[in-house]
C-alpha cells in the first residue's frame, strides 16, 4: 500500500519533500500571523507569551550566574587598582554628603513648620515592594528591554519603578506570573512624565533607543540648563515622586536630553516600588 | 529508537536553546546591550547543513518563538527570519557535504548578514520604526568571527550526534 502511493506520487513530488514545503510553509504562517499580530494584544499571544517565558525565566537566570559571578569578579579585580584614588574620592563624597546632610535636616524641619501652617499632609516614604534580578537583555536595537525574575507571584505588577545604582531604571510593562518584562527609560516607548530641577519645569522624559532620552513638551521659555537634575513628576500617579533619572545636557538648536545616572554596566539588581496614591487635599489635617 | 539515540538527536535542539539563553544573558554594558553575537545563528546554520534531518522547521520555530519571548521583541520575528534563513539552506547540504571549513565559513559570511537583514526588516515593519542599523552590522561582524570557535565546538557535538549516517553518497 505503501508503496503504491509512493509510487503514485513519486511523478509530482516525493511524499517527504511534500511533507517538508508543507510544515514549512504552515510555520512561516503561523510565524507571520504573530509578527502581524504582535501589536494587537491578544490575550491569547499573551498567555503563550507568559506561559513560556515563566517556564523558561529560572533556567535563564541559571544560565546568567556564570555571567553574573564573572562580571563581580572583574569589578573586584578593577577595583583593586583603583583602592587608594577610590578611598580619596570617598572621602571627598563623605564630606560632601556630611554637608548636605545638616542642609537637609535644616530643610526638614523647615518643612515641618510649613506643613504645619499649610496643614498638608506628610508624604509617605514610598516602600521598596520587592526586589528582582535581571535575568535576560533584550540584545536589539529595537527594544530596550531587561527580563526579570519576579513577578507577580513575588508582588510584582504593571507600572511599578525600576531603581537600579543611581537612579531610576525604567518601569514594569509586562508583569507575568513569575517574570516580568522592565521597559528602561532610553527604549523608545518610555515617556514618563518628569521635572527638570531646579526650576520645576515640566516635562515627558522620552526614549529614542539612543543612550541620552529627549526632554519634550518643556514651557514655551524653559529655564532649563545643562547639569541640571531630572526627578519625576509623578504625575499621572504611575511612578512615584521625586525618583532621580539624571542630568540635563544641551543637545543644541534649544533642545535639552537627559543622560541618566543609573549604572547601566552594573545593572543585575533592581529596586521595585509602587506609586503611592496621591493624598486628597487637605486630608492629613494634623489638628 | 532507543531513549539514548532519542536524546542523541535532541542535542542539536538544545544546544541551540542553551545559544539563545547564552547570546541574552545580561552582561555589563550599556542600555542597549552593547556589543554581542548572535551565536544562535552559527548553531542554526551549522545544523541546517550537517544535520537538516535534527534542525527541522519545527524546531527552528520554536527557537525563533524563544528568543523572541525572552528578548521582547514582537513574536514570530526571529522565528520568521530564521526559518526563511534555514529554507534557502535546503538541499544545500548536498553541495557543501565534505568541503573545506573555509567555504562553509564564507557562505556563512553571505547568509549570516542576509538572515540579520531579513530580521531587521520585519521588526522594523512590525514596530513601525527604524532603528540605527550599525549595532546590528557590529553584531553581525561578531557572530561571523566568533563562528570558528563555535564551530569548533558544533563538530565535537556532532561527532556525538551522529547515529546514523545522512548525506553519504
Amino acid at each position: 500500500m505503501t508503496r503504491l502511493r509512493r509510487a503514485s506520487l513519486a511523478g509530482i513530488l516525493p511524499p517527504r519533500a511534500w511533507l517538508e514545503r508543507a510544515s514549512f510553509g504552515g510555520f512561516v504562517g503561523v510565524a507571520l500571523l504573530l509578527v502581524i499580530f504582535s501589536r494587537a494584544e491578544l490575550s491569547v499571544v499573551e498567555r503563550l507569551v507568559h506561559g513560556v517565558r515563566d517556564t523558561l525565566t529560572p533556567v535563564m537566570g541559571v544560565v546568567a550566574r556564570p555571567t553574573d559571578a564573572l562580571h563581580d569578579g572583574l569589578g573586584w579585580a578593577g577595583r583593586q587598582f583603583a583602592l587608594a584614588d577610590e578611598n580619596q574620592r570617598l572621602r571627598a563624597q563623605v564630606d560632601q554628603l556630611l554637608a548636605w546632610q545638616s542642609e537637609a535636616i535644616r530643610l526638614e524641619v523647615e518643612n515641618a513648620s510649613l506643613r504645619e501652617v499649610l496643614s498638608a499632609q506628610r508624604q509617605r516614604p514610598v516602600p521598596i515592594v520587592s526586589t528582582a534580578r535581571v535575568v535576560a537583555d533584550s540584545r536589539s536595537p529595537f527594544v530596550h528591554t531587561r527580563l526579570l525574575d519576579r513577578g507577580i507571584n513575588g508582588g510584582v505588577r504593571d507600572g511599578m519603578a525600576a531603581i537600579g545604582a543611581g537612579g531610576l531604571a525604567g518601569r514594569v510593562i509586562d508583569a507575568g506570573q513569575r517574570s516580568a518584562r522592565l521597559l528602561l527609560v532610553t527604549d523608545l516607548n518610555s515617556k514618563i512624565p518628569v521635572l527638570v530641577l531646579p526650576s520645576r519645569d515640566p516635562a515627558i522624559l522620552t526614549g529614542d533607543n539612543g543612550p541620552s532620552p529627549r526632554l519634550d513638551f518643556l514651557p514655551l521659555t524653559p529655564r532649563v540648563t545643562a547639569g541640571d537634575r531630572v526627578v519625576t513628576s509623578g504625575a499621572a500617579g504611575i511612578l512615584p515622586i521625586g525618583l532621580s533619572i539624571g542630568h540635563v545636557v544641551d543637545a543644541g538648536d534649544g533642545a535639552f536630553r537627559v543622560r541618566p545616572t543609573v549604572d547601566w554596566s552594573d545593572l543585575q539588581h533592581v529596586r521595585l516600588i509602587q506609586a503611592q496614591p496621591l493624598a486628597e487635599p487637605g486630608a492629613g489635617r494634623t489638628r | 529508537m532507543g531513549v539514548e539515540a532519542r536524546l542523541r538527536e535532541a542535542m542539536p535542539l538544545a544546544f541551540a536553546l542553551l545559544m539563545v539563553f547564552v547570546d541574552l544573558a545580561p552582561r555589563p554594558a550599556g542600555a542597549g546591550g552593547g556589543l554581542a553575537p548572535f551565536l544562535t545563528l552559527g548553531v542554526v546554520y551549522f545544523w541546517s547543513l550537517y544535520r537538516p534531518d535534527l534542525m527541522t522547521y519545527p524546531a527552528v520555530f520554536l527557537i525563533g518563538l524563544v528568543h523572541d519571548v525572552l528578548s521582547g521583541l514582537p513574536l514570530g520575528v526571529s522565528a520568521l527570519a530564521l526559518l526563511l534563513g534555514r529554507v534557502v539552506l535546503l538541499g544545500r547540504h548536498r553541495f557543501f557535504y565534505a568541503k573545506s571549513f573555509s567555504v562553509i565559513w564564507a557562505l556563512f559570511m553571505l547568509w549570516a548578514p542576509g538572515v540579520e537583514l531579513v530580521r531587521y526588516l520585519i521588526a522594523a515593519s512590525a514596530l513601525g520604526v527604524v532603528v540605527d542599523p550599525v549595532p546590528l552590522v557590529v553584531q553581525c561582524g561578531l557572530t561571523i568571527a566568533l563562528y570558528p570557535a563555535l564551530s569548533w565546538i558544533l563538530v565535537r557535538l556532532h561527532e556525538q550526534v551522529r547515529t546514523r549516517a545522512y548525506a553519504e553518497p
